[in-house]
């Protein structure tokens, strides 16, 4: 190669292994979901502003099995704060996909599977704060729960919510990136409505209850719930949210081999 | 270890009923700067693509020094600017280069890839502020990032205005002069004739014209004779390639300036010719010779 020496020969020399430079990558995206202060407010505040809202009308009644409404609401407060912001950083992954950057950084070590890894981490990191968001409320507002209570309730709700990553980036893949935000948007309201996250289902009238509980979002509830009513686990909830989460990937699929047909990548 | 940067063998594209790429061969050794000229459509951003591993061929391969375009990309022995390339949005001009900096394997220091853009004073401006000569620093920044031995440029000045223009070609030339082997796509034909060494015309996805500006000027007939005169048969005159005639003045297409002229002051009708003008082919002219018989051949089809 002696036609092709360089004048700066020099180069910054890195190990071969693409996992630390991966994890480069995931860190960027996660500080630049972090200095986006209008989703990130967005994602935190509806969330605790709502749970303040209910809890000062209902919180101080009593919910079955005598635990105070205040810390039943938290919990489905939190799955609706979480679900909104899986949702939506699920959604901007494809935003930024169908957007010409996805090219350029595909002229770099950086492959497309990579690339879908790390924004999919990155997306369920914005689940975290959304939940702490809610419980710091939720102390604030009186709730009182041993530690591994908290512990158990924030692992199981990571865990539930982690599909609706998913369901942002398949509605991400199958409308027009204007479209697509407010589907999103409509989406997960009716989640959050219907699943009873803001209301118990039981309010609902009764031809409404099944629909409630065919959805992710009640049962992301409901499991979150667990630890904190105690009772038998939802095990019907793993499994309808098991089928969500194997129907998502299928959409997925076919949404992503429709999107490399139609635009050229 | 080849010396051949760029290997094309049949390589097509085709979207729907339009074919982008059409049987392309082309082989573009180490170290060349390759101009790739060509109307809109002409494929030259397929073409581009599919070297950067961005689009697969229907047929055919590419080959970049001798490896898979994507294998190419990833070992950081490509890099690119895309046309129109979108920035990442929402971020600095210094954080995207980190970001990006990071994910390859060799990478030039980053302080020099700064330098050699010329993107130091905005590296504290948000993506989305940019002018357009700015995103195309930045855009430049990113394909030299890898160090890559060869540089793919698809229409890289396009809407800059003069003088950034210039100065972009400025900074490319101190790149080249290290021996990288530089492809870029244009339809500014000065450019193609003033900073490569090779062009290389597409048309309707095939090679229409490959030589120096200076080749594909004399393919078409090297100088323009022009003069006031009589309407009469000037295409058997020697040297004469093409004839026009606007009014009085005739304009002959010449590949023997010196012969036609001799020619012309010594024939029977030397008393009836005036105001005789020698002009070069402006490349565009010849750019437009070449392109066209093949778009005529094609309708006719």
């Amino acid at each position: 190669m002696t036609t092709a020496t360089l004048s700066p020969t020099h180069t910054v020399t890195r190990p071969r292994s693409s996992a630390a430079r991966t994890w480069h990558y995931f860190i960027h995206s996660l500080a630049a979901m972090l200095r986006d202060w209008a989703f990130m407010a967005f994602i935190i505040a509806l969330p605790v502003t709502m749970y303040l809202f209910f809890a000062g009308i209902y919180g101080d009644q009593e919910a079955s099995g005598g635990v105070a409404v205040a810390a039943v609401m938290m919990v489905t407060m939190a799955t609706y704060g979480g679900l909104g912001a899986a949702m939506n950083a699920g959604a901007v992954i494809q935003s930024e996909r169908s957007s010409g950057w996805f090219r350029q950084l595909m002229i770099s070590p950086l492959t497309p599977s990579g690339f879908v890894t790390v924004k999919v981490a990155t997306a369920v990191c914005a689940v975290i704060p959304a939940l702490l968001a809610v419980f710091i409320a939720g102390i604030i507002r009186g709730v009182r729960l041993p530690l591994e209570t908290w512990l158990a309730t924030f692992g199981v709700l990571m865990v539930a919510l982690l599909p609706m990553v998913f369901l942002g980036l398949v509605i991400g893949l199958w409308f027009k990136q204007q479209t697509a935000t407010a589907v999103t948007t409509l989406t997960m309201l009716a989640l959050a409505m219907i699943g009873g996250l803001w209301f118990p289902v039981d309010m609902m009238p009764g031809w409404m209850q099944p629909i409630s509980k065919s959805l992710p979002s009640y049962w992301a509830g409901r499991i979150g719930m667990w630890p904190v009513i105690g009772g038998e686990f939802p095990w019907r909830g793993v499994l309808i949210i098991g089928i969500w989460t194997l129907g998502l990937l299928v959409l997925g699929g076919l949404g992503y081999r429709r999107a490399v047909r139609t635009s050229r990548r | 270890m080849t010396d051949t940067a760029i290997q094309l063998t049949g390589l097509t594209k085709t979207y729907g009923t339009l074919t982008a790429v059409d049987r392309l061969d082309l082989d573009v050794p180490a170290g060349q700067i390759l101009a790739l000229l060509g109307p809109n459509g002409a494929g030259k951003s397929t073409a581009t693509e599919m070297i950067i591993g961005l689009t697969a061929p229907d047929a055919g391969s590419a080959r970049v020094f001798g490896l898979d375009p994507v294998a190419a990309v990833r070992a950081g022995r490509t890099g690119a600017m895309l046309q129109n390339g979108a920035l990442l949005a929402d971020t600095t001009v210094g954080r995207l280069l980190r970001m990006m900096h990071g994910l390859h394997l060799n990478p030039l220091p980053l302080a020099e890839v700064i330098e050699m853009a010329d993107v130091g004073k905005i590296l504290k401006t948000s993506t989305s502020k940019l002018s357009g000569g700015q995103a195309q620093r930045v855009r430049f920044a990113l394909a030299i990032l890898a160090d890559p031995q060869l540089i793919m440029l698809d229409e890289p000045t396009v809407g800059l205005d003069v003088d950034a223009r210039r100065r972009f070609w400025r900074i490319m030339g101190s790149l080249t002069d290290s021996g990288r082997t530089v492809v870029f796509a244009t339809h500014y034909l000065d450019e193609a004739d003033e900073f490569a060494d090779r062009i290389v015309v597409l048309n309707e996805g095939r090679v229409v014209a490959d030589g120096t500006g200076a080749q594909i000027k004399e393919r078409v007939g090297g100088r323009h004779v022009s003069f006031t005169g009589p309407d009469q048969d000037w295409s058997t005159v020697d040297g004469v390639v093409g004839v026009e005639r606007d009014g009085e003045r005739v304009t002959l297409n010449s590949s023997d300036a010196d012969a036609t002229l001799r020619a012309l002051f010594t024939g029977p009708g030397a008393d009836a010719i005036s105001n005789v003008e020698v002009a070069p082919v402006r490349l565009e002219d010849a750019f437009l010779a070449l392109v066209e018989p093949v778009s005529r051949e094609e309708r006719a089809a």
